[in-house]
């Protein structure tokens, strides 16, 4: 199958984006549940959150192909049950790209939300509103540009993932070779460094755009807190 | 019950029996107050915050249970122990806590979506008149002054139709003038809309000036109920009673200007005083303060005397206060005198007896 730039950049971003929405609602609930509550195990889980943001991330796509691969635990039963075999499609390279990237969201929601002032929402409940009208109209409201901040992080990161990637979803052009991937074919072919030049370039403008979008959020809920 | 008809201001509105350890302190209280204004009195730390923090439900006792108006908010031999949302308990907080990211307006409405049709208490615009918040209504909590701060937190939390309103010290970052002035409206507020209130304070005069009924709260025990003389006279023989200034406030309304004395007369409760000419004009409302000290017993009508106001009243009861003596005159206004304890067996005052209360006009100060 023949190199295609375009078509590379649309399965990236499909990947990111659909590792950012496999994220959003249980990073936040997490990351809210580390910043408010106290309980037994609270280090562990913390760690474990966070163990992807060290672990060689070749590891992590091992752990996925042993949790998720047709023969894996979980993997299996997807199968049996519903004929379903993730290993080796795009929705693979999704799963891994939102592992990997989770520890960076997770960890920006946790700060946002130990942020915001607690007595705030003691406030808000002696006004009537229960948990979850306290979340959705103090907490996230007050967090909301911290969390913003470091969704684009984590999808940054997500449009980088190679070594979980390749390791659960393999490198296959045009279904599972995300841009990083293809940087890698790309070099190891005789007449390739020219299309890998093209995407090199576009990781470039992409990371420096992620982490200059990921700064300006970030500065946003500085302004915020300071109010 | 129907919310609009509050039972017999004595009886019961809230009950409360709760035992609560945090660290070295605990906290151990009962006590039970009707529809009236009661305030909370007792030395930082005696765990006034904690109190109303129980009521409300942000903190749980070990053991207890506490009652609003029949309803059960917490039992710890039941299985009851309601949410803060649910109890219907208002809590002005000593910091406000306006949201940072709402409008006046917008934190004013903020308990709407959650008040059932017919448990509203009180119209949005009544309260917003009634606390004149209506200049404030566009602008965000950071601009505000502190006294428009608890303004807004107050009318927020009436809107938020509680059963009862629990206030921590709402006034204490504020100045007096704008103290005395918002604890007016307070008690206008608890008068008009017949809501209870339970004022924690460990502000001598507030709780002199406004309560109805005194807790007397020391090391997390209620020590103390009733009138507030009564508690406060106990308390006061503790020894542990901080110098405080007692003020008297008195509202009236302009009569007359005397402008070849330089001079303006004022009438409360019926009663005539002659201050400093001020620029008032006459049928205008007006607000004094007169500290307790500035004014002075006599038991004979003076004469030839320079003090401008001579007032003839009755002495109604005489609080010791340490080496301090005061002294509640009534003189159609009641007033609040404070006299060294050697005056009292001169004059031989005793509870009853006519006196007259000499009052240079420079004494007044002018609060609004």
């Amino acid at each position: 199958m023949s190199f295609s730039p375009e078509q590379t950049l649309f399965l990236s971003l499909k990947v990111a984006f659909t590792a950012m929405l496999i994220n959003l609602p249980w990073g936040l609930w997490l990351g809210w549940f580390l910043a408010r509550k106290q309980f037994r195990g609270k280090m562990l889980l913390d760690t474990l959150v966070n163990l992807p943001l060290v672990l060689p991330p070749v590891v992590t796509g091992y752990f996925l192909l042993v949790v998720f691969g047709r023969e894996g635990l979980l993997g299996r039963w997807l199968y049996d049950a519903f004929g379903l075999a993730l290993s080796f499609t795009w929705q693979a390279a999704a799963l891994a790209a939102a592992v990997v990237s989770f520890p960076l969201y997770v960890r920006s929601v946790r700060v946002a939300i130990e942020n915001v002032d607690p007595r705030l929402e003691e406030a808000a409940r002696v006004l009537r509103a229960g948990r979850w009208q306290v979340f959705r109209r103090i907490t996230l409201p007050l967090s909301i540009n911290g969390v913003i901040a470091g969704l684009i992080l984590a999808f940054a990161r997500s449009l980088g993932e190679f070594g979980a990637t390749i390791m659960v979803a393999g490198n296959i052009p045009g279904e599972t070779q995300t841009i990083p991937l293809a940087i890698f074919s790309l070099v190891n072919q005789p007449s390739g460094e020219r299309s890998a030049m093209i995407l090199i370039l576009i990781s470039i403008l992409f990371s420096y755009a992620g982490l200059a979008l990921s700064e300006y959020w970030l500065r946003r809920w500085k302004r915020q807190l300071a109010e | 019950m129907q919310a609009h008809q509050p039972p017999n201001s004595r009886e019961p509105v809230l009950g409360v029996r709760a035992f609560l350890r945090l660290g070295a302190f605990s906290l151990d209280i009962g006590f039970s107050i009707g529809a009236r204004f009661t305030a909370l009195f007792g030395p930082s730390g005696c765990g006034k915050t904690t109190t109303l923090k129980v009521i409300a439900g942000l903190l749980r006792p070990e053991r207890g249970h506490i009652r609003l108006n029949g309803r059960c908010l917490f039992d710890s031999e039941r299985d009851c122990d309601l949410p803060p949302e649910q109890r219907g308990v208002g809590l002005v907080f000593q910091d406000a806590r306006l949201f940072p990211h709402m409008t006046v307006e917008e934190n004013l409405r903020f308990a709407f979506k959650y008040i059932r049709q017919g448990q509203q208490r009180f119209d949005f615009d009544e309260v917003v008149r009634a606390l004149q918040l209506q200049p404030l209504l566009t602008r965000k909590p950071r601009s505000l002054s502190g006294g428009e701060t608890q303004r807004v937190a107050i009318g927020r939390m009436l809107l938020a139709a509680p059963d009862i309103l629990l206030l921590d010290e709402p006034m204490a970052a504020l100045d007096i003038p704008t103290r005395l002035h918002l604890l007016t409206e307070l008690r206008d507020i608890h008068e008009r809309f017949r809501l209870p209130m339970l004022y924690v304070s460990h502000d001598l005069a507030t709780v002199l000036n406004i309560a109805d009924e005194v807790l007397l709260m020391q090391k997390g025990r209620i020590t103390g109920q009733g009138a507030p003389e009564t508690v406060l006279a106990d308390y006061i023989s503790t020894g542990l009673l901080a110098t405080e200034t007692v003020r008297n406030i008195i509202h009236g309304h302009v009569v007359r200007h005397d402008d070849a004395l330089g001079t303006t007369t004022i009438r409360a409760n019926g009663i005539e005083l002659v201050l400093p000419r001020v620029q008032r004009a006459p049928e205008q409302a007006i607000k004094l303060e007169l500290p307790a000290s500035e004014i002075i017993l006599a038991t004979v009508q003076p004469q030839q005397i320079s003090a401008r106001n001579v007032l003839r009243g009755t002495v109604r009861n005489i609080l010791q206060i340490g080496n301090r003596t005061l002294v509640r005159v009534d003189a159609g206004l009641m007033l609040t005198v404070e006299i060294v304890e050697a005056t009292v067996q001169a004059l031989n005052l005793k509870e009853g007896c006519d006196v007259f209360m000499i009052i240079k006009a420079t004494a007044f100060r002018l609060l609004n």
